[in-house]
């Protein structure tokens, strides 16, 4: 698979605090990859790593197969754009005057597709309005127009729905997904809004501590989460067997453990393994929801 | 690095802060051929030149620390960092912007004073050798100046860099004006080989410092050593 983003045992202290240990994580092109955990998690600090604004204390990482220590990882930046933290605007400067600063630091010849960054972010008619009268929401959209000048093939955003009121997260969605589908950029987002982050994200990594617990697709993530029976039996096998004949949805989770997608008789099933000598030791009801999920891979207790 | 200074030299050229600076300093200027000058031909353009060595390198230092701070502040240095350009390019560019700050600033403050001297006579009795001189070794400390100022802007970004800034600016100031009064003490003559604010005692528009060599050595030195050590410790330091 082609990954854009690949870190590999990274480390960063401040003194005598870890606030990453030992992470790999992996963002594959084109994806929208939601980075997840709790606050004070490390996820900001990877998004500063990556960024080229602070340094790692060990491991490396790699930005389209370029190692963070090689001499062109700054080519390779000129290909990403970012939004780290609070938004990085000049107050004073209108939409337009804080696209056109932004552009003469990436050296483009021309404003030409300015106006297109600001329609796209519905700023067009902002006019001659400072950003420091912009909405938190404006504020957050101008910030991903400054980000997206350059045409970036990868997108760091670090919690862009932070403080948005709903209208600002469905716009800032719709946004996300628009370019993902239309431009094909690649998405690195930090949020520890769940909800909001399972609506649009195609992969998933879970950090805690300062360590990745779990990377994995919309997909894995979806059948982790659906709903099911599980049942630990005597002879996996023998189960397997019935519910296969029965045509009922299954997937086995560890030598005796099958997860049932459905809703079974399970007197009927029981006496039906009862035939191969086989019996039901436990039988638990799962429907787990992505903090559910996310919260069985980190333990609920709090680490403030 | 051109890309970079472009961004800068128009974000400075276009910003409240510089004008601000700017028409304060002439301000400034002003009132001190007002308040010094007494009808004797260029003696408000002397008081005039006297104040310039105060309140230029006060001025120049504040914009430098405040238009670097703000980059700071409001994160936006983080928009350069991002897309791949060089710390030490970045450095280098607000170096270039201080730079031009400090010659724009002489470049006002030397039309003002000669625009005074036109008004108030004597412009005959003025010669060329000590002037150029006077000038030269100024341009360099108040090189040696913006240097300093960058390297305290990036160590203590924003108001806490100017008020250190000021406070520092401030002690020159007090120091050399009572050596002035007071006769010449060895260290704060060594002071004068750096900064701007020590050369009250030791020169004038018409009287050039001894050994001026001296001076633009010291203070070139000075400022190369600030800027390394500026960019040495930009390198390294972790931003947020």
């Amino acid at each position: 698979m082609d990954y854009v983003l690949e870190t590999r045992g990274l480390t960063k202290r401040y003194n005598h605090f870890t606030a990453l240990q030992d992470l790999s994580m992996h963002v594959p092109k084109g994806a929208i990859y939601g980075f997840v955990g709790r606050n004070g998690a490390g996820k900001t600090t990877l998004i500063r790593l990556v960024c080229g604004l602070q340094f790692p204390t060990e491991g490396s990482f790699t930005l389209w197969n370029t190692d963070n220590k090689d001499a062109k990882i700054n080519l390779m930046r000129q290909r990403m754009g970012a939004v780290v933290e609070t938004p990085s605007l000049f107050p004073y400067m209108t939409a337009r005057e804080n696209l056109q600063q932004q552009y003469r630091v990436l050296g483009l010849p021309s404003f030409d597709g300015i106006d297109e960054l600001l329609a796209l972010v519905g700023l067009a008619d902002t006019g001659k309005k400072k950003a420091e009268h912009f909405s938190l929401g404006m504020r957050q959209r101008l910030a991903i127009a400054v980000a997206l000048c350059g045409n970036p093939d990868f997108l760091v955003l670090d919690e862009p729905i932070n403080g948005l009121d709903p209208q600002g997260i469905v716009e800032v969605r719709e946004l996300i997904l628009k370019l993902n589908r239309e431009r094909n950029i690649t998405f690195l987002i930090s949020s520890h809004i769940l909800d909001e982050l399972s609506r649009i994200a195609t992969h998933y990594g879970f950090v805690d501590r300062g360590h990745m617990v779990r990377e994995m697709s919309a997909e894995e993530l979806q059948n982790a989460c659906r709903k099911c029976v599980s049942l630990k039996v005597t002879d996996a096998e023998a189960l397997v067997r019935e519910l296969t004949r029965r045509g009922i949805e299954y997937t086995v989770t560890a030598g005796d453990t099958v997860d049932v997608y459905a809703q079974p008789n399970i007197t009927e099933l029981a006496l039906a393994l009862w035939e191969d000598r086989c019996e039901i030791l436990s039988c638990t009801e799962h429907d787990e929801n992505l903090e559910g999920f996310f919260l069985s891979l980190v333990g609920g207790e709090s680490h403030e | 690095m051109s890309k970079l200074l472009h961004a800068d030299n128009n974000r400075m050229l276009r910003s409240r802060l510089f004008r601000f600076g700017m028409i304060s300093l002439m301000a400034l200027l002003v009132i001190t051929f007002v308040l010094d000058g007494e009808g004797e031909p260029l003696k408000g353009t002397e008081a005039g030149f006297q104040g310039l060595l105060l309140f230029l390198p006060m001025v120049c230092s504040f914009i430098i620390i405040l238009f670097v701070g703000h980059e700071f502040g409001n994160g936006a240095i983080r928009n350069k960092l991002i897309v791949g350009h060089l710390r030490s390019h970045v450095y280098t560019s607000w170096m270039i912007v201080g730079i031009i700050v400090t010659l724009i600033g002489m470049a006002f403050s030397a039309a003002l004073l000669a625009v005074n001297c036109a008004v108030e006579g004597g412009f005959d009795e003025l010669t060329a050798k000590p002037l150029i001189i006077v000038w030269t070794v100024l341009l360099c400390e108040l090189l040696c100046n913006a240097a300093m100022s960058l390297l305290l802007a990036v160590i203590l970004p924003g108001a806490k860099g100017a008020v250190v800034s000021f406070i520092f600016q401030y002690a020159l100031l007090m120091v050399s004006m009572i050596a002035m009064e007071g006769g010449g003490v060895a260290w704060v003559k060594t002071l004068s080989y750096f900064f701007p604010q020590g050369l009250m005692g030791v020169a004038a528009l018409q009287a050039a410092p001894e050994k001026p060599w001296m001076y633009i050595l010291c203070s070139l030195s000075a400022a190369v050593a600030f800027f390394a050590l500026g960019i040495y410790h930009f390198r390294r330091k972790d931003l947020n």
